[in-house]
């Protein structure tokens, strides 16, 4: 598949290169528009320009050279930022947060296997997004810098084949090099859409007459900055259509190939595809922006059942999921070829090298699959409470059986149990004496505070409630929160360092 | 004093509860899993009825959308607050006592009822 991934390389330069010509395009009728130089040389004769009127065009020039200029250090910039800072830029537009094995042990066992089933060098970093909707996406710029975020919708309703799926798919991206491009697209498109709104802008203040000063005051005066001005407008209403026609020019096809790519891998074509279906009749709305929209597993803006037009950056689902559906007795490229064929029409898509390579065996449904019906429960919970834990939630537990979850915003350090009414309070970690429920015991006289160099040192005791998302309050009085799969016997404080022996 | 709602999770399952006055909020996605999604939007669905009362207007603390009055069928009505856009119900905490009285209001209610008893024994009614 290497000829494929220089082809996508390939073809990125060249619609990057496309994204500069317009954003060229646009400097030079913003700056021709903001910057009409007169070029009358004899500025006491008041025929001077019409004695030359091919100096009325060249006036168009300098303003229109320098909105060039301008333009293509914004580009120059916005492609360093994006090949640099695209990734984290993407993730924290997202809200995506990164979370550790013990936080959710299936999804990083997940990436795990297709990792090595994709042979990407090393593994993608794990994120996680707060949102009850169902989504996935991929950044960074290459395999190195690269990183998967799924919301916590997903990790809620999928079973593990279609989360594996949904990985494989993301994961496919970045070894198809998608992510890079698609991240530089989505940080651009962003730009030529703003650069549009200043010129549609300037033009509703100049026609209220605003400016007047630089339009010319007489009537027909400037003929060229009219017409300047005139194509500014249509531009400026074309360059967000064009930047993302130039952007569907490609990606619905790289879609396709990140869902053979997961069929690939994961030997299981019906993960994902019950992935889909699942993600298509979901009702949660994810909120994202124009702009990263089209980085996603499924475009977010556009409905479950959404317009399959032109405009459209992802294939549509049902496609996709027919696809995935009539792959039967093995799955290899040139079987997903065939299929893509049979659902969608002519076309070549997969290079042929991918298609040369055999076809693997199907590999039968993850067996806990049947019995997902009565795990979703806990799946659910499970989800939820990573997603608190994301928001820094606290954690306390009652003992009448109760958890209770308090948001950061919520003032009080102990609450009243709802169901039992007994006070409940964080399970702090102590030196030497541990105590879960200080409520419960009374209270030690207050200790002399030993000085800082010894007691930085010295380890806490915490009593350790299993099962269960359980906020700690250091000494320092910093809340660290242990997930139910943490197993380690200590942990350390993020604030102060200190160290958290669990008994 | 504003307190944003807590979480309080018994068996499996969750309610979000105000500390200040006792009202719970049951969330659409806790609903589906205690009914199942098909009987969650016909217990939401059939909760939609518009109730013409004098009572101050709550908002959604999903969407913070103005939510409809609405009450069971029951004798007498318990008085609640939905969310049109079908998020969940709130119960001021009078009404949650109602609702866990009156098993049978709504299609499902008698699962929510039995539910919402384990979660607050000590309001549960003897009977
Ligand atoms: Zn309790
Ligand atoms: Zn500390
Ligand atoms: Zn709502």
């Amino acid at each position: 598949m290497w000829e494929l991934i220089r082809a996508n390389k390939r073809r990125s330069v060249a619609l990057l290169l496309l994204m500069l010509a317009l954003m060229l395009s646009l400097g030079f009728v913003i700056g021709a528009a903001l910057f009409p130089v007169s070029f009358n040389l004899n500025y006491g004769d008041p025929y001077g320009r019409h004695a030359y009127p091919a100096m009325d065009w060249l006036s168009v020039l300098p303003g229109g050279l320098l909105g060039m200029a301008v333009a293509s250090v914004i580009w120059a910039v916005q492609a360093m930022v994006a090949y640099f800072r695209g990734g984290a830029i993407l993730l924290s537009l997202s809200g995506a947060k990164p979370i550790e094995k013990a936080d959710h042990p299936r999804l990083f066992n997940v990436v795990e296997e297709m990792t090595i089933a994709s042979s990407l060098g090393k593994m993608p970093r794990v994120y996680v997004m707060d949102d009850m909707a169902m989504n996935a996406f991929a950044a960074g710029r290459d395999p190195d810098t690269a990183c998967v975020a799924v919301t916590a919708g997903l990790l809620a309703r999928l079973n593990r084949d279609e989360l594996q799926g949904v990985v494989a798919h993301e994961i496919s991206h970045i070894v198809n090099r998608d992510v890079l491009f698609m991240t530089m697209i989505s940080i651009m498109a962003g730009t030529v859409v703003m650069l549009s709104e200043v010129v549609l802008r300037m033009f509703r203040h100049g026609l209220h007459g605003g400016n007047a000063r630089y339009r010319g005051g007489k009537k027909g005066g400037g003929g060229a900055q009219v017409i300047v001005l005139v194509i500014a407008l249509v531009f400026a209403l074309l360059a967000p259509l064009l930047a993302q026609l130039i952007y569907f020019a490609v990606s619905r096809k790289r879609e396709y190939l990140a869902d053979a790519g997961a069929a690939v891998y994961t030997r299981f074509p019906g993960g994902l595809a019950g992935a889909l279906e699942k993600i298509g009749a979901d009702t949660h709305q994810l909120v994202v922006s124009k702009a990263t929209a089209p980085m996603y597993i499924v475009n977010p803006l556009q409905g479950a059942r959404a317009f399959h037009g032109f405009f459209a950056t992802h294939p549509p689902l049902e496609e996709r999921i027919q696809i995935l559906r009539s792959l039967a007795g093995g799955v290899s490229y040139a079987k997903y070829q065939t299929a893509y064929n049979q659902v969608h029409g002519k076309g070549q898509l997969i290079p042929q090298s991918g298609l040369a390579v055999a076809a693997a065996p199907l590999r039968a449904a993850d067996p806990g699959n049947a019995a997902q019906a009565g795990a979703s429960h806990n799946q659910f919970r499970e989800a939820g409470d990573l997603a608190r834990n994301l928001n820094g939630f606290r954690f306390l537990s009652c003992a009448c059986g109760a958890r209770i979850k308090l948001p950061p915003a919520f003032a009080m350090q102990a609450v009243q149990c709802p169901r039992c009414h007994a006070g409940v309070a964080l399970s702090a970690a102590r030196e030497n004496a541990p105590v879960t429920q200080p409520s419960a015991t009374p209270r030690t006289p207050p200790r002399r505070r030993k000085p800082a160099s010894s007691s930085a040192h010295a380890p806490l005791m915490a009593q350790r409630n299993a099962g269960a998302w359980q906020s700690v309050q250091c000494a320092c009085g910093a809340v660290k929160n242990v997930a139910p799969s943490f197993e380690m016997s200590q942990t350390v404080c993020a604030q102060c360092g200190r160290e958290i022996h669990f008994m | 004093m504003k307190q944003p709602l807590i979480a309080v999770e018994y068996n499996g399952i969750e309610v979000d509860y105000c500390v200040l006055c006792g009202g719970i909020w049951l969330d659409q996605g806790e609903l589906e899993l205690l009914l199942g999604g098909a009987a969650a939007n016909r217990f939401l669905g059939a909760m939609r009825e518009g109730a013409q009362v004098r009572e101050q207007t709550r908002r959604c603390p999903i969407c913070r959308g103005a939510m409809n009055k609405a009450q069971t069928e029951a004798t007498p009505p318990v008085l609640y607050d939905c969310c049109g856009r079908g998020h969940g119900l709130w119960f001021d905490r009078h009404e949650l006592k109602l609702f866990m009285q009156q098993s049978a209001a709504a299609p499902g209610s008698e699962a929510v009822a039995r539910w919402l008893n384990d979660l607050f024994p000590e309001e549960t009614p003897h009977s």
